[in-house]
C-alpha cells in the first residue's frame, strides 16, 4: 500500500521487507502535491483556534498549589532521613555512618534522555537523578560507594526501598550486593507493559496470511441517482474481521459512504518490548453500504477495508482487504 | 538547616519562577493547543486538559534547570500524553464523501467549510499514532528524524505511519496531485 521506493544509504527498512530504503526519500514523492495542501489545511483548520482564558487560570492555580507542596517537601525529607538513619544505626552495629540520599524534586527527572519516553510522566531516570545528601547528626559520611550503587537504574518510585538498602550495602565490603535485591533489577520483558522494555513488537513475526474481500452489486439495472446496495463480505483465514472501517470510492461523480465505526474500539493496552503473538483465528463479516452514481456510464468502483482497530498492537493477524468491481449505469430516465 | 528560613527561601523563589512559567505559558500555549485539538479530534475540552496537564508537570523540571527549551519539552510531553495513554474513539461516525462534478478533485472556495470538516473528520479517523506523526510532520514541520524521535519510533516507522496516513487522507478528501 505504501509502495516506497528503493534505494541504499545501508539502512534496513523497518518493515523487514529486504529492501534497503533510503533515508532521504521525502514521502512528498510519492504522494505528489497532498503534503503542501495538507499543510496549509491543517493550518487553517486550527488558525482561529485560542485556548480559554479558564486555562490560564486554572495553570496559575495549579502552580500555586504546588508552591504551597514544596515548603513541605525539606521537612519530610528530613524526617523521612531520620527514620531511615535510625533503622540503619540499629543495622549496622558500630558502623554507624550514613550517607542518604533524598529526593527532594518531588517531579520526575526529565533529562534530554527521558523525555523520548515521557518527561512529564517518566519515572525511569537514565541519569543520576537530583539528590540532596543529607547528613544525619554527628555521623560521618561514607558517601561515594553508596550513592553509586543506589542512584543509577532506579526507579522513582523505588528510591526510598534503594536507600533502605544502602545500609546494608556497608556491612561488606562491595556494595553492589544489595543492587539485585531491588525491585528494578528483576525486569522481564516478555508480554511486558513496562516502558523500560522499549518498544513494542510481535516476536516471533508472525506469518499474517491475506484476507479477501468481495464487493457484490444488485442485480438488475442501475440508474443514475439511485441508492444501491452494495454488499461487502470479507473473510480471513487466520484473523478477525469486523468491517467496522472502510472506504468506498468512486472514479466518477457519484455519492459513497465510508465508515469507521467505534463499536469495535477500545482504549489499546500499553504494551512495550517483545510480545507473543495471540492464537491465530479464522474470522468473517458481512455488511452493506449504500452508494450513488450520477452519471450513466461505466464505474469502477473500489472498496478498502482497514485491518486497524485504532490499536496496533493488539492483533497481527487481522488483515487489510481490498476489493474492485465494475458497474454499469444507466440513466433514470432509461 | 533552618526549615524556617529555607521555607521562605522557597517561597520567594516559587513565586518569582511561577511568574516567569506563566510568562511562558502566554508564549507557548497557543501553538500546544492548537497541537493539542489536532492530535485530539478537535476536543477543545481535551486539548485544554492536555495542556494544563503538561504544563503544571512541566513546571518542577524547569523550575530545576533541567529544560532546555520549554517548547519542544512540552510538545513531546503532549504528544507522549496522547499517544501513550490508549486510544480511544468516542464517535460513531458515517461519513459521507461527495465526489467532485467536475471529477478533478479541485478544492472549491466556496466548499471551504465542508472541506474542513471533512479535514477534521479524515484526521479523526487516522489511528492515533498515524495522526500524530502526521500533525507533527505538517502541522507542526519536524523532520522524520525528530518526528521519530518524539513519536519513540524508528524514521522508517514515520515514513510508513505518514505515507499511510496520507492515502487514507487522499482517499477522503479527494485531493488529486
Amino acid at each position: 500500500m505504501s509502495g516506497h521506493r528503493g534505494g541504499d544509504d545501508g539502512t534496513i527498512d523497518e518493515r523487514n521487507d529486504g529492501m534497503d530504503h533510503d533515508d532521504n526519500i521525502d514521502e512528498h514523492d510519492e504522494t505528489g502535491a497532498l503534503p503542501a495542501e495538507l499543510t496549509t489545511a491543517l493550518h487553517d483548520l486550527v488558525a482561529d483556534e485560542r485556548p480559554s482564558p479558564d486555562l490560564r487560570d486554572r495553570v496559575a492555580a495549579g502552580l500555586g498549589q504546588r508552591t504551597n507542596q514544596r515548603r513541605w517537601v525539606p521537612v519530610a525529607a528530613a524526617v523521612l532521613v531520620a527514620i531511615v538513619a535510625a533503622g540503619a544505626a540499629f543495622g549496622l552495629g558500630a558502623d554507624d555512618t550514613d550517607s542518604v540520599d533524598v529526593a527532594t524534586d518531588p517531579a520526575p527527572a526529565a533529562t534530554t534522555d527521558d523525555a523520548d519516553r515521557d518527561p512529564a510522566q517518566s519515572t525511569t531516570t537514565t541519569d543520576a537523578p537530583t539528590t540532596t545528601e543529607v547528613r544525619v547528626a554527628g555521623d560521618s559520611v561514607e558517601a561515594p560507594t553508596t550513592k553509586a550503587t543506589t542512584a543509577p537504574a532506579t526507579t522513582a518510585p523505588t528510591r526510598a526501598s534503594a536507600t533502605t538498602a544502602a545500609p546494608t550495602a556497608q556491612a561488606p565490603a562491595v556494595a553492589p550486593q544489595p543492587a539485585p535485591t531491588t525491585t528494578t533489577t528483576s525486569l522481564v520483558c516478555r508480554n511486558s507493559t513496562n516502558p523500560d522494555c522499549g518498544p513494542f513488537r510481535w516476536d516471533p513475526p508472525p506469518d499474517d496470511q491475506a484476507a479477501s474481500l468481495t464487493v457484490t452489486a444488485p442485480a438488475g439495472p442501475i440508474r443514475t441517482d439511485e441508492q444501491v446496495e452494495l454488499t461487502l463480505s470479507m473473510s480471513d483465514p487466520d484473523g478477525p474481521v469486523t468491517l467496522d472501517c472502510y472506504t468506498v470510492n468512486l472514479d466518477r461523480p457519484g455519492l459513497s459512504l465510508g465508515a469507521c465505526s467505534s463499536t469495535a474500539r477500545s482504549e489499546c493496552p500499553e504494551r512495550y518490548g517483545p510480545w507473543t503473538p495471540p492464537q491465530k483465528n479464522p474470522g468473517q463479516a458481512e455488511t452493506t453500504t449504500i452508494v450513488e452514481f450520477y452519471e450513466p456510464g461505466t464505474y469502477v468502483v473500489d472498496v478498502a477495508v482497514d485491518a486497524a482497530d485504532g490499536c496496533d498492537n493488539v492483533n497481527p493477524y487481522r488483515s487489510p482487504a481490498t476489493a474492485r468491481i465494475t458497474v454499469e449505469v444507466v440513466a433514470s430516465d432509461a | 538547616m533552618d526549615p524556617g528560613s529555607e521555607d521562605m527561601v522557597d517561597t520567594v523563589i516559587d513565586v518569582a519562577g511561577w511568574e516567569r512559567y506563566l510568562a511562558a505559558y502566554d508564549v507557548h500555549a497557543p501553538r500546544l493547543y492548537r497541537i493539542a485539538l489536532l492530535l485530539l479530534r478537535g476536543d477543545r475540552h481535551d486539548a485544554e486538559d492536555a495542556v494544563q496537564e503538561v504544563f503544571l508537570a512541566g513546571f518542577d523540571p524547569w523550575m530545576a534547570g533541567r529544560v532546555d527549551d520549554l517548547g519542544p519539552y512540552l510538545r513531546r510531553a503532549l504528544t507522549n500524553r496522547v499517544t501513550s495513554r490508549g486510544r480511544h474513539l468516542t464517535v460513531v461516525d458515517r461519513f459521507v464523501k461527495r465526489q467532485r462534478a467536475d471529477g478533478r478533485g479541485a478544492l472549491d472556495v466556496d466548499d471551504e467549510a465542508t472541506d474542513h470538516v471533512a479535514l477534521q473528520r479524515a484526521l479523526d479517523h487516522l489511528p492515533t499514532r498515524q495522526r500524530a506523526a502526521v500533525v507533527l510532520r505538517y502541522y507542526e514541520g519536524l523532520s522524520i528524524a525528530e518526528t521519530a524521535s518524539l513519536l519513540g519510533v524508528t524514521a522508517g516507522t514515520v515514513k510508513s505511519q505518514v505515507s499511510d496516513a496520507l492515502h487514507r487522507l487522499r482517499d477522503v478528501l479527494e485531493v488529486h496531485a
